[in-house]
């Protein structure tokens, strides 16, 4: 018997829903104007060469909690993932916890910026978005928040500026970089990074995305398309498509030295874990991550696998660890119905119980 | 938006015509074809095309790119359907899977041109689903011949899976001692030439370590068919056997690229294509520089210059701020020491006050002593005021620097009042 036996009038009837939705949808993707994102109300606190870093208009009606969160975002993508639309935001959700909520955009490198180091990036930037927001509030220490890349450079930060960081959050951050399932490390492990960087100084955002899109690359660069057609007769989900693809195609450019520091020591050599880590001055021992630390992973996680988080539960010198696995993917943890409602909840509890 | 509707309806309205003719020639075992038909494999996604043609102009970004992209993938899936509709159902089951990873792979690829690795892998037209890498080659090649004595599209003529008399003569040529005047700028041109072909070498052995994943990726195809049989029955909707065929491709894809094997055909196809920019853009460079124009290394020199002057001026400005710091710090002490001084001067008064008073009779001498020794202190310091007052000025930077540290500012004083 053959496995698939579809009769004419059934591939007939499925074929003419395809193209009627596809046909009338046309007319919901001409109503749709500039996609918008980043909706939560937010004022410019501090500026310094590319980067900003914004303070959330909290709610009136909430409680907040008197330390606040910096979130500390990756290079490789932009920060609004993380304030995508009104229903579907992190941001809202951890100012709805009683969070008072900043955000750094490290914005858009150009050629300009291709000698930043990593050094430059968390013992620059970074500590001085800190020390801005201490100043602002009159504290000794505040509350990070890193996601993915932006949660390795959270942790690089709090082992080397303990005093400066009251409780790490870290959200599908890679620690360890070369566990089995991890498809990334092994591309990189043969590429000559120094004579990539000095062959294209910064590296191209557009050579990012080939790269995140070819980890599942029937998935993301064809089912996805086809399933669109089933909502495009729903104006909201098509709108809320296209600011998704907006973001995963709007990848900065990668400063070179940067790139060739990250690439090399956290990819190719695993420093975090294997140690010998140095960021500018300072050594990397995530043994003086000391301050309480909620680490959360995500189970269906291809970019960062699972595993490579949990390998942070081993590494740091905290007495006060703990882990949320969600089920779901990289992006997902973030923009999801179910993220919504637990993510920011748990980090806003989690918070609160050590302040 | 009239214009579209009608086209779209007209060109629903011609599916289900084609549909139509379709079914009833398959009920009469015969195939699909009538001579109008017969000028296209596959009519409903030239159908589609041809709205497509029609809508696209008039759509606006950024829903354009995202419909031609459904639209593309959409003509893959009628492909695929009519594909099916032309297999005689009474066809061995095997044979039927294999037609369908077929017709599915060429879909798939037709449809995901330019991000697609697997992009008909063989052959030139693999170099569809490369477009990312060769985009810079490309643009390193047109931007060399500005300064080459080579036409632009020169390095077109190498055709590395079909060596050529042209490729022959230029390989000979490469092998040749560079001589005379101009020799490092000849060697610098040959050591290029030699890299790209070294670059078209590995982005084909990188391209042909795909060519064995039809084969694994039809097993796994077949092998999910069979389950999904065995569980649920037979598949009767083209989006399932579609997700289906998804599945089992990423499967296989995904053991492949795990593998060491892709990691060094990959690692090696990038490092070579770095190779030929880098020495692309020292070409490019030698040729501003005859020219009496900035160049990428004098950029770049530029660049991390700047870069370290600012590293030097956040050091400092972190230095300054430190300083002002404390400079902050003393002026809030000077409060303490005027404040001080108010006290001193009080005690002083008090101590007056004191030594005014008459002298009991009845005391011992050594009392009287005593007595007599604070009145005199209390004389002398009432004439010598400032000059006792420089000492405590001088201690009260020392003491401002330990209290700003230690405690918060206005503690001090309080203290001190109190």
């Amino acid at each position: 018997m053959s496995p698939i036996q579809i009769r004419p009038d059934e591939a007939l009837d499925e074929l003419t829903k395809f193209q009627a939705k596809l046909t009338h949808g046309v007319q919901n993707l001409m109503d749709i104007d500039e996609i918008t994102t980043g909706v939560t109300p937010k004022e410019i606190i501090y500026q310094e060469d590319k980067l900003t870093l914004y303070r959330f208009q909290a709610p009136a009606s909430v409680v907040q909690n008197p330390v606040p969160v910096l979130i500390v975002y990756a290079l490789v993508n932009r920060p609004y993932m993380a304030d995508l639309q009104e229903d579907r935001s992190t941001v809202r959700g951890l100012l709805d916890a009683g969070m008072d909520v900043y955000l750094v955009d490290w914005g858009y490198p150009d050629r300009s910026d291709r000698y930043l180091t990593l050094d430059d990036y968390i013992n620059g930037y970074l500590d001085r978005c800190v020390d801005v927001i201490r100043k602002r509030h009159r504290l000794d220490a505040i509350n990070l928040l890193g996601i993915c890349q932006g949660g390795t450079f959270s942790l690089c930060y709090a082992a080397t500026h303990q005093d400066k960081v009251a409780n790490l959050v870290t959200m599908v951050t890679p620690v360890d970089f070369q566990t089995p399932d991890n498809m990334l490390s092994k591309w990189v492990k043969y590429l000559d990074v120094d004579l990539t960087v000095e062959a294209l100084g910064n590296i191209p955002g557009e050579m990012l995305n080939w790269t995140f899109l070819n980890l599942k690359p029937y998935r993301l660069m064809g089912q996805k398309y086809l399933d669109m057609v089933d909502v495009l007769d729903n104006p909201d989900q098509v709108a809320n498509f296209l600011r998704m693809e907006k973001w995963i195609f709007d990848s900065p450019d990668q400063a070179g030295e940067a790139y060739r520091q990250f690439i090399k020591d956290f990819y190719q050599q695993n420093k975090l874990v294997e140690g010998g880590l140095r960021i500018g001055p300072h050594e990397v021992d995530l043994k003086n991550v000391t301050m309480p630390v909620l680490n959360i992973f995500a189970m269906q996680d291809h970019l960062v696998p699972p595993d490579a988080s949990k390998a942070l539960k081993k590494l740091v010198g905290t007495k006060d660890y703990s882990e949320i696995s969600f089920k779901g993917g990289h992006i997902g943890i973030y923009v999801s119905g179910r993220a919504q409602k637990e993510v920011p909840p748990t980090i806003g509890k989690w918070i609160d119980e050590r302040t | 938006m009239a214009d579209s509707d009608s086209t779209g309806d007209q060109w629903l309205e011609a599916q289900r015509r084609y549909w139509d003719a379709w079914m009833d020639m398959a009920r009469r075992g015969l195939e699909a074809t009538t001579p109008a038909q017969k000028a296209s494999a596959n009519p409903w996604a030239d159908a589609m095309e041809q709205w497509w043609k029609s809508v696209a102009p008039t759509t606006p970004k950024p829903a354009h790119d995202l419909l031609g992209q459904m639209v593309n993938l959409g003509k893959s899936y009628f492909s695929m359907a009519e594909g099916l509709g032309k297999m005689d159902a009474a066809s061995d089951p095997s044979q039927i899977v294999e037609n369908w990873t077929r017709m599915m792979s060429e879909a798939f690829s037709n449809a995901s041109q330019g991000m697609n690795p697997f992009a008909g892998v063989a052959g030139k037209a693999g170099r569809q689903g490369m477009a990312f890498w060769d985009l810079p080659f490309d643009t390193v090649s047109r931007t060399m011949s500005a300064g080459m004595p080579f036409p632009g599209d020169f390095m077109k003529a190498f055709d590395i899976e079909r060596p050529t008399d042209v490729r022959e003569q230029m390989d000979r040529m490469l092998s040749a001692p560079a001589l005379g005047y101009a020799r490092e700028s000849q060697e610098q041109h040959q050591k290029f030439v030699r890299l790209m072909l070294e670059y078209e070498q590995a982005m084909s052995e990188y391209q042909s370590g795909f060519g064995h994943l039809g084969t694994r990726s039809m097993e796994a195809f077949r092998k999910r068919l069979e389950d999904r049989a065995q569980e649920g029955g037979p598949v009767n909707s083209i989006r399932e056997v579609f997700n289906i065929w998804v599945d089992a491709c990423e499967e296989v894809y995904a053991e492949y690229a795990m593998s060491d094997e892709y990691a060094r055909r990959y690692g090696h196809m990038v490092n070579k294509l770095m190779a030929v920019k880098h020495q692309g853009a020292q070409l490019v460079d030698e040729w501003l520089e005859s020219m009496n124009m900035p160049t990428r290394a004098d950029l770049g020199t530029v660049q991390r210059r700047l870069h370290d002057t600012r590293a030097e001026y956040q050091r400092l400005r972190v230095q300054s701020e430190s300083m002002r710091a404390e400079l902050d710090a003393m002026a809030g002490a000077g409060d303490d020491v005027q404040a001080l001084r108010a006290e001193l001067a009080e005690l002083r008064k008090q101590v007056k006050a004191m030594a005014s008073k008459p002298i009991p009779k009845a005391e011992t001498k050594a009392e009287a002593k005593e007595t007599t020794v604070a009145a005199k202190s209390e004389t002398a310091g009432e004439g010598a005021e400032k000059p006792t007052a420089a000492p405590a000025k001088k201690a009260a930077p020392k003491r401002a620097r330990t209290t700003s540290t230690t405690r918060k500012p206005g503690t001090t004083r309080r203290k001190t009042q109190s």
